[in-house]
């Protein structure tokens, strides 16, 4: 099972767009996918109609098991997509994988347990860098990070590179994409240039700002299930994209 | 994983019920063509075939598989793209060819069930069978993670008329249409006992091999598959070996002439078999050359497929021929006749083949005894007669015997036989491709030459890796413990 998250260190920028899109795309294309929904907000659950995971039992784990998840996974009404539903439990994740032995690996042992009923796991994830953003990192083949085209998002797109470096974790893992994109906006145009020419990673597919995006909240569906418009066609380019450059079987 | 159920025609899925709503999500008219094999291939394997609104859906082990890339017309396995319903064909009826065996109209509907956020917590497929006029299936697919909601259906559907499915969807086809799918097996069924008299029995065996030679003769002459002249010409090699082995238990010049009569029929089709043989190896002779050399096999096939037309022709034409269809039918009637019986005619049948089935073993062993480096290959294919001899006395009598001692004889001399089989082949390929390398040489088709040349090296190759392994499950076969099984081999009522 191959590992993909979406992550940013500021919220709001589209990671849960892309985690529940790039999930559906995966699983219509005939990948066995699990979307893991890791930020107690849970919105990618929202946006799939399935409620919350029923109660985290945090304070008595002393490491992270494959036994709740599996108690905990749903099936969602689109081919070939489970999710694993938020809990908000996981607002105290930290606090206990700092006591955990090996705690920056404990996601990663968790989801192998896991791991044969799927090609692929999408990992939607809460905004900051914690223990459980270290996880992540170890755990994922891919960081797939949202960059909103402004000078404070690319900071906090510096910032994360420069965790990796610090941290000696894999930089080749981090693999961005313009999100929230108004392109008649001279800043935005200026700051993507830029951006694309120090980080040639940068996927090709923007996702443009869209009322449509917004929508999905009163849809409840993922955008590319049901709209053709311009923004669905940029999450459907994305995910093309993001498969071709990560082998996934 | 799904449930399956059936109700009376004119059933109704239940409406909405409180924290649930149901939706139909889809619901069209089709025919479905069944699609089976002349042997059943599919129905007794406990599997299904159908054709649907332009989609192949094959049903095993409780899954479905869909394919709809693939045209209505395809016959066999290869005829499908690569993927897992030919996977599940080819292993379910190899080589066979796949023929409509009955037509059901169909209404299929698709409902999801709801809950209070909308969102799908459990499927109900219902099929109504509405020609010829039928039950209606009813089947449950739970969603993970919603096992409670699909219980609660569960009992709705129950309350509601539904009941388990004592059939599937198919088996209600064949039922109401009357179709009856009758079992087919190239080893017909064998009731004599270890004291029977051994005319008797042998004539059992005899009639029984000519019915599936026979069975067999509407496939070859409308060239169905490749399978019917296998099966048939297996049948007649084996009446012709059951008449050597039981030397006795008919006048030896009757023996003589029925061996001759049914070794000539055989003749008639070895031109077809081999270039069957051939042509099913197609996929395996191109994988053993190099991508480049491929090509030059092309014309080759070419020329087999059009030789094998000529052929197929000529088989059926004299299936038709009126001194086969003499020959068929007077031979049950001479097998019967107390003319022909011989001096051993009245012997118990278990104690003759007790006999005979360790003379053969002696014989073996004797001969995998002498093999040295220097033993020529054709001494290696007497040696492959034997076992093919020892063989056709184990499938028609070995069921006198106890099995335990039986059957791990059985097992071991068809592991010799399988790699005695390929040592054959490697060495008759090679000089039928040497044969047709010479003649491309004199019309300078040197693409074919080029690609025969390789084979014939892959061949050699493999040729001679054989031979150790030959070597090595003959030894096995003689070792002493099946030395001490064949001693054993006393009939179960003796």
């Amino acid at each position: 099972m191959k590992i993909l998250s979406c992550y940013s260190i500021k919220g709001g920028v589209g990671k849960t767009a892309l985690a529940v899109n790039l999930a559906y795309q995966l699983g219509t294309r005939g990948f066995r996918t699990l979307l893991v929904d890791l930020d107690p907000q849970g919105a990618a659950g929202f946006y799939l109609r399935v409620a919350p995971a029923r109660d985290f039992p945090i304070e008595e784990l002393k490491s992270l098991t494959g036994t709740w998840v599996r108690a905990n996974l749903r099936e969602s009404d689109f081919p070939g997509l489970h999710i694993l539903p938020s809990s908000l439990a996981y607002r105290h994740l930290d606090n206990r994988l700092s006591g955990m032995k090996k705690s920056r690996k404990q996601l990663q042992w968790m989801l192998e347990e896991i791991e044969d009923g799927y090609d692929v796991a999408v990992l939607d994830c809460p905004p900051n860098i914690t223990l459980l953003s270290e996880n992540i990192f170890r755990a994922s083949r891919a960081v797939l990070v949202p960059v909103i085209p402004t000078p404070l998002s690319s900071r906090t797109f510096d910032q994360l590179c420069g965790f990796f470096g610090d941290e000696d974790l894999d930089t080749t893992k981090i693999q961005p994409f313009f999100s929230m994109v108004q392109s008649r906006k001279g800043l935005h145009r200026s700051e993507m240039e830029s951006l694309r020419s120090s980080h040639p990673s940068f996927y090709r597919a923007c996702i443009p700002f869209s009322v449509d995006v917004e929508a999905m909240g009163a849809r409840r569906a993922p955008l590319t299930s049901y709209s053709r418009g311009t923004a669905a066609r940029a999450f459907v380019e994305l995910s093309t994209e993001i498969i071709d450059r990560n082998p996934l079987r | 994983m799904p449930v399956s159920l059936v109700a009376a025609g004119g059933w109704t899925v239940p409406s909405s019920s409180p924290g649930w709503n149901v939706r139909c999500v889809a619901s069209r008219k089709s025919t479905l063509s069944l699609r089976d094999t002349h042997t059943w291939a599919l129905f007794f394997g406990g599997s299904a075939l159908g054709f649907e609104n332009g989609e192949w859906i094959g049903e095993t082990a409780g899954s479905l598989i869909r394919d709809a890339a693939t045209p209505a017309a395809a016959r066999c396995a290869s005829d499908f793209g690569e993927g897992r319903m030919r996977a599940f064909l080819a292993e379910a009826i190899g080589v066979r060819a796949l023929r409509e065996t009955a037509r059901a109209g169909l209404q299929r509907e698709l409902h999801e069930i709801l809950d209070g956020s909308d969102k799908v917590v459990l499927r109900l497929e219902v099929t109504r069978l509405t020609a010829p006029e039928g039950p209606v299936y009813i089947t449950l697919h739970p969603l993970l993670g919603y096992g409670a909601d699909a219980a609660r259906m569960l009992q709705i559907l129950g309350t509601s008329g539904c009941g388990p499915a004592p059939e599937t969807l198919i088996g209600g086809v064949y039922r109401l249409l009357g179709v009856q799918p009758l079992a087919y097996s190239a080893k017909p069924p064998l009731t004599f006992a270890p004291g029977s008299e051994a005319a008797a029995a042998v004539v059992e065996i005899l009639q029984g091999l000519l019915e599936v030679a026979r069975w067999n003769e509407f496939g070859i002459a409308g060239d169905v598959d490749t399978e019917f002249l296998h099966d048939f010409r297996v049948a007649l090699r084996k009446m012709r070996s059951v008449l050597s082995l039981t030397k006795g238990v008919f006048s030896g010049d009757a023996t003589t002439r029925w061996k001759k009569q049914l070794g000539d029929v055989c003749r008639k089709t070895n031109a077809l078999r081999d270039l069957d043989v051939q042509i099913l190896g197609r996929e395996d002779l191109c994988a053993m050359l190099p991508e480049e050399l491929r090509p030059g096999l092309d014309r080759f096939f070419e020329e087999s497929g059009n030789a094998r037309a000529v052929q197929a022709r000529k088989v059926a034409a004299y299936l038709k021929s009126k001194s086969y269809t003499a020959l068929v039918e007077t031979l049950p009637g001479e097998w019967e006749n107390p003319v022909y019986r011989g001096p051993a005619a009245a012997h118990p049948v278990g104690l003759m083949a007790s006999a005979r089935l360790q003379k053969r073993f002696q014989r073996i062993r004797k001969l995998q005894k002498s093999i040295t480096p220097e033993t020529t290959d054709s001494a290696i294919h007497a040696l492959r007669i034997e076992c093919k001899k020892m063989r056709y006395l184990l499938d028609s009598f070995g069921r006198l015997f106890p099995a335990d001692c039986a059957l791990p004889i059985a097992k071991s001399l068809a592991r010799v036989q399988n790699r005695l089989g390929r040592y054959n082949d490697t060495s008759v390929q090679q000089d039928h491709f040497l044969e047709r390398a010479h003649g491309c040489l004199e019309t300078g088709d040197c693409r074919m030459a080029l690609a025969l040349g390789g084979l014939i090296g892959s061949l050699h190759h493999e040729h001679t890796a054989l031979r150790k392994k030959v070597v090595e499950a003959l030894a096995a076969f003689c070792n002493r413990e099946h030395r001490a099984l064949v001693k054993s081999l006393i009939p179960l009522d003796q």
